[in-house]
């Protein structure tokens, strides 16, 4: 992924959401509104967590840290893959327990209904 | 390290839309890798109840029992919490320079041409829901924007995330190297020189069609004016002239005996039981005597799937806004060619072809055992008889 601009005005017209979307039976809408808002919430600590390592690269570089700086500043591979580690990490974690719904705990406890 | 921009349409990332669009593509991967194998699992747990039981494992009966697990629960919320994150990722990055697209778009080089129909409605089938949940769809013109070409521009971005390499790079270009490689193997005689797409969204198979066949006239026909505006500036960025113009595959008002070579890639899933037929019959009809037609699509069929495939096909025919996905993997297109009038019916599947082939290495590329997704494809194909 290869940032070369910097971020400008805001979009002027808009047409975000999908159009027809069915409430799945089961599902209680309130989780499944709260598992966007995670969802979302998680993507931006992602890109929050990248300004960080820019701002902290750029710094060890004896290099100017502005917001200008951060926004043109461009990861090489090495940094592309140091990058991919932390968000790894942070998805397994954050994710770990919509997997566990359906399994046999260490404590035995059924947890699949 | 210089910015890599795939061609010169490509949308352009700040570092944080670059930051949260690999948030997307590794969350996806998460998904896919983690969850569907668990849900895989548990859903064949079920129907080896149900078969116990001495009852065949229907959707309807895996559906009942999944439905009140937690994991499956879990499982349609994050995926589609996923997809509509990565669509949103690409809108807001198209939009964002929206100005400097259609800036790219003025200033193309001036090759091919672009047909819109004002007066175009778009098939039902395509404007009930969005398909695959992303804004707009394929039809979506913004109000008042006659230069948009924020549809193509935000699919094209998507795409290239979405596919992770796996579609032929970025330049999503696999599926139209496979037809050449079925129509070099099944077809050696055609040398083309009017091709058209049907269903060509924003040209990337296309170009790859016209780069191997550079003698043949090429059209792409899909139902919306943005999308098909950025696909014509993408190509001739790209240094090819497509012609591209707006219709509906069932009737696209094109003149008859027109074409040597008509063909569609991962469009009929996106259509009707109803339009099937329709769109045969068009084919044929816009074939010159001898012309062949070829169909391409995701390499399933309904009369192969086990217990997960069911309720994975389910998941994408009703949260995906896919609703005829199961009805075309069951679509039997021998008959339907047949029944419009081809000859020399060929279907199954076929090995995907990863670059341009060669004429003397696609032998045994077509007729395979099904590989999986990106490794093959289910291809139709047919000649309109020689009189
Ligand atoms: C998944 S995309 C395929 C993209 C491209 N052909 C490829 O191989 O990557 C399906 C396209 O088919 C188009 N489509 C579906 N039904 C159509 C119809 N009746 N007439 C024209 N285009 C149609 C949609 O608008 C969409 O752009």
């Amino acid at each position: 992924m290869n940032a070369t601009v910097r971020p400008g005005k805001p979009p002027d017209h808009r047409y975000r959401l999908h159009r027809h979307r069915i409430k799945a039976p089961g599902v209680d809408p309130r989780v499944d509104t709260l598992m966007g808002m995670v969802m979302s919430l998680l993507s931006e600590v992602s890109v929050l967590r990248e300004r960080l390592d820019a701002h902290e690269r750029l710094g060890a570089a004896q290099q100017p840290v502005t917001p200008e700086t951060v926004d043109d500043y461009v990861p090489d591979e090495a940094v592309q893959q140091a990058r991919a580690a932390i968000r790894q990490r942070m998805i397994e974690k954050v994710c770990r327990p919509l997997l566990a719904a359906d399994a046999k705990d260490h404590d035995g406890q059924d947890r699949s209904t | 390290m210089p910015a890599v921009r795939i061609h010169p349409m490509m949308p352009l990332s700040t570092h944080d839309e670059a930051a949260e669009q690999s948030f997307v593509v590794a969350l996806k991967t998460f998904l896919a890798t983690q969850f569907d194998p668990a849900v895989r699992r548990t859903t064949l747990g079920i129907a080896e109840q149900i078969s116990a039981a001495g009852e065949k494992p229907t959707l309807q009966r895996l559906r009942k029992r999944l439905e009140g697990r937690q994991l499956y629960q879990n499982w349609i919320s994050s995926l589609r919490a996923a997809q509509e994150l990565m669509w949103q990722a690409a809108v807001d990055c198209v939009d964002r320079q929206r100005s400097e697209l259609e800036a790219l778009e003025r200033s193309a080089p001036k090759l091919g041409s672009l047909h819109v129909d004002p007066g175009f409605e778009v098939p039902r089938y395509l404007a009930a829901g969005d398909v695959h949940m992303m804004p707009g769809g394929y039809y979506y013109d913004p109000p008042g924007d006659e230069h948009s070409v924020r549809q193509g521009a935000v699919f094209d971005k998507a795409a290239s995330l979405y596919s992770l390499g796996r579609q032929g790079g970025q330049m999503n270009d696999m599926r139209g190297q496979t037809i050449v490689a079925h129509l070099y193997e099944i077809y050696p005689d055609l040398q083309p020189t009017r091709i058209l797409e049907m269903g060509c969204t924003v040209g990337n198979s296309l170009v790859a069609v016209a780069r191997n066949f550079p003698a043949a006239k090429c059209t792409g026909l899909d139902v919306g004016a943005s999308l098909l505006r950025y696909a014509r500036a993408r190509a001739a960025h790209l240094g090819v002239a497509l012609d591209f113009v707006q219709g509906s595959a069932e009737a696209t008002g094109l003149p008859e005996a027109s074409f040597d070579l008509v063909y569609s890639s991962a469009m009929l899933h996106e259509t009707s039981h109803k339009a099937l037929p329709r769109i045969m019959a068009e084919c044929y009809r816009l074939l010159r005597p001898g012309g062949i037609m070829v169909h391409l699509e995701v390499p399933f069929r309904a009369e192969m799937a086990d217990a997960y495939d069911l309720v994975r096909a389910d998941f994408e025919t009703r949260y995906n806004n896919e609703p005829f996905w199961m009805g075309a993997t069951e679509a039997d297109y021998v008959r339907l060619a047949r029944e419009a009038g081809f000859i020399d019916i060929h279907a199954g599947f076929q090995d995907a072809a990863l670059g341009p082939p060669s004429r003397d290495q696609v032998k045994g590329m077509f007729g395979q055992p099904n590989k999986g997704g990106y490794k093959s494809w289910y291809i139709a194909s047919a000649r309109k008889p020689r009189q």
